[in-house]
């Protein structure tokens, strides 16, 4: 488990600094992928209900996955969205708050130390992505990063959460994607852009 | 009588999820409408009823792990309850001129009253969710169903609002989360979702070390926070307020702000043992203090009218905070006054914005000057909603505002309560002059403009009597049982 919650680490790094969307959400599924494959990995080992939440992570990470590729394809940028901070500088501010957050949260017992650390900097690298990312569909996928990086405490832990939070929060978040879709499709519709920089008019 | 206590609590989340499925049903905006008023009031009926069982049996209030509706869940009920019911029955006026919107044209008003009751269903259910996880996956609930209320009309600023909200508040309750998952996997007693009802998280949460539920509380109320408005975390509050059609941002200030802050008081309550009764009121302390002085400059500004109201919002989010911080029993029945009280005045300001931008179309972006001029019936809305919100005697707030505040010194936060009292004079002052700039201001005269008042008048007179009879009965509430049963339950 440790592997792969640091694997998704490396892949929430690269949501922080690719430029092409597609690349981005094809980091963001796999990154689902890995934690359905390690809940499933561990299922036999657990009660039947983390089972039922294995199988909730798997048909997130397609169902979500397919819903972005689909968003995108409807929304071809006119031309690539840059960021006015560069992907180095984005990287080492990722890197920077991943850190402080996984020094700070003390351990929780969950029983794999090294996976609460991964979780963690999972959480802040995705709020961070949220943050500094221009693109709308980028924003909604730092979302879903940090929502992984609570599905690897979930997943991690050696007596689970209760199956009512995870599916809810597995329902929840899917549903907030697809809200989300839907505003990037209007946004663009009225701006010609899914640049969020365009979302500055109000101001007080 | 406990299987109709439990028939009620699920009754009142039930009905309105039919109703908002039922209005998907009809073919003409007449049904439609009609459908919505039959929802709006078979759930006020229903919530009334819930809100009345709990106030007769204060003292055996239904815990059942599942659903908890004791005294808090009753008073953050109550608002959410007559705001959801008279939102419904105006949002006809104001989608009767809503000429664009995100949905489709040919559904968009049965796509706003599916939303709109949806939004009202998950708001119902946060006051009596009867634990910690359950709790957020209602909160969560209502971002989902209320996003796209707040950009309905689709335009570029509603678009902004909307997607602010959606991410910002998403972003701060996936902290909320990962604090919820900390708890609970941090103590065996927890790794169930009977560990995190409230009764057994109270008990147990001395458990999970000091540090780890420290960081747990932290993350939950910082999230929590997030979806509040408590500043520093309020970014999306203005905009989303102002953006709304006006019904909606009605329940968002009056309804959906308190009902969130009733989950960080549970949990607060319920992460005391582990954390330490100091450590969770001074968190709070700060948040109310930080919450007042973000907002008091914005009420010395030439806002938009709902801006105003929106940071008028964040003040008196300040302000619960406060009492909930304070936590003495003249502070808890100062928290009562201000949930009703704040509920009240709010919405009818935000029903006020209805004619109001009929009347001056400009009012949706610059601040309301000459109103008395030109239509007294809205004026009377307005000044009404000020005057209450200022707290200017004998508005309800001022009594809530003084309980708060002298509560806040009998608990000993003496500096707290001096500051807190320093910026809500300077609150006062703001929004009263806000008030008499709109009133007697100079605007630029609209001849032959003359709106209907419509539902607006009704609306005034209604709210105007339940401020009336809020402020008669304010001094008594100290001493009655709901702030006995309150005070007994926040220790």
């Amino acid at each position: 488990m440790t592997a792969i919650a640091w694997a998704c680490v490396g892949c929430a790094l690269a949501v922080v600094f690719v430029r092409r969307r597609s690349t981005a959400i094809g980091f963001v599924t796999l990154q689902s992928l890995l934690l359905a494959a390690a809940a499933f990995a561990r299922a036999p080992a657990r009660s039947p209900e983390f089972l039922v939440a294995s199988g909730a992570l798997l048909l997130k990470a397609l169902a979500v996955g397919a819903l972005l590729v689909w968003s995108m394809r409807r929304t071809r940028e006119p031309q690539p969205i840059v960021n006015d901070v560069s992907a180095i500088i984005r990287l080492s501010l990722a890197v920077v708050v991943a850190l402080v957050a996984a020094a700070t949260v003390p351990g929780f017992a969950s029983g794999a130390p090294s996976a609460e650390h991964a979780a963690i900097a999972l959480v802040a690298i995705g709020i961070t992505i949220t943050a500094l990312r221009r693109a709308t569909l980028l924003q909604a996928l730092g979302l879903l990063v940090a929502e992984n990086g609570v599905a690897t405490i979930a997943t991690a832990a050696r007596g689970g959460v209760p199956l009512l939070i995870e599916l809810g929060a597995v329902f929840d978040l899917m549903i907030i994607v697809a809200i989300a879709t839907a505003f990037h499709s209007r946004i663009f519709g009225e701006f010609g852009s899914g640049d969020a920089t365009a979302l500055k008019g109000l101001r007080d | 009588m406990i299987s109709v206590f439990h028939a009620l609590a699920f009754a009142v989340v039930a009905v309105p999820v039919v109703a908002g499925g039922a209005t998907q049903l009809a073919r003409t905006t007449h049904m439609v409408d009609r459908l919505a008023a039959i929802g709006a009031l078979g759930t006020a009926g229903v919530g009334v009823a819930l809100v009345l069982i709990t106030l007769l049996r204060l003292d055996e209030p239904l815990r059942t792990g599942v659903v908890t509706v004791d005294a808090a869940s009753a008073v953050f009920l109550l608002p959410i309850i007559i705001v959801g019911t008279t939102s419904a029955l105006v949002s006809t006026s104001y989608l009767d001129d809503s000429t664009r919107s995100f949905f489709p044209a040919a559904h968009a008003r049965r796509l706003y009253y599916l939303a709109f009751f949806w939004f009202w269903a998950a708001l119902l259910a946060v006051p009596i969710a009867g634990n910690l996880g359950e709790a957020w996956l209602f909160v969560e609930a209502t971002t989902a169903a209320s996003a796209m209320l707040v950009a309905y009309t689709g335009g570029r600023h509603a678009l902004e609002a909307g997607w602010k909200y959606l991410v910002l508040t998403t972003a701060g309750l996936t902290i909320a989360l990962t604090g919820i998952v900390i708890v609970s996997v941090a103590a065996p007693a927890h790794h169930n979702l009977a560990g995190l009802d409230w009764t057994t998280l109270a008990a147990t949460s001395h458990e999970v070390p000091h540090r780890t539920a420290l960081a747990a509380f932290v993350l939950i109320i910082v999230g929590l926070a997030a979806k509040i408005g408590w500043a520093p975390v309020h970014n999306w509050l203005p905009d989303a307020h102002s953006e709304a059609p006006p019904p909606v941002s009605a329940l968002l200030s009056a309804a959906l702000l308190p009902a969130v802050v009733l989950v960080a008081w549970r949990t607060t309550r319920a992460l005391e043992p582990a954390v330490g009764n100091a450590t969770t009121h001074h968190f709070l302390i700060g948040f109310g203090l930080l919450s007042l002085a973000v907002a008091v400059p914005f009420l010395w500004r030439p806002l938009a009218f709902k801006r105003l109201l929106a940071y008028s919002s964040l003040e008196h989010m300040g302000v619960i905070a406060l009492g909930i911080g304070f936590g003495s029993r003249l502070a808890l029945a100062g928290v009562v006054i201000h949930v009703v009280g704040h509920a009240l005045a709010k919405a009818l300001g935000f029903y006020a914005a209805i004619p109001l931008l009929r009347l001056q179309p400009r009012a949706i972006s610059r601040p309301v000057r000459g109103l008395a001029r030109l239509d007294t019936s809205v004026a009377g809305a307005l000044a009404i909603s000020l005057i209450s919100l200022s707290g200017l005697p004998p508005s309800p707030l001022f009594f809530s505002e003084l309980f708060v505040l002298l509560g806040g010194f009998v608990a000993g936060h003496t500096v707290a309560a001096s500051l807190g009292a320093a910026l809500l004079a300077l609150g006062f002052l703001g929004l009263i002059h806000a008030l008499i700039e709109a009133m007697a201001g100079r605007s630029a005269p609209r001849p032959g403009v003359r709106i209907p008042a419509r539902q607006i008048t009704p609306v005034t007179i209604v709210f105007l009597i339940g401020l009336i009879a809020l402020a008669a009965g304010a001094v008594t509430i100290p001493h009655s049982s709901i702030v006995e049963a309150l005070a007994r339950w926040a220790g």
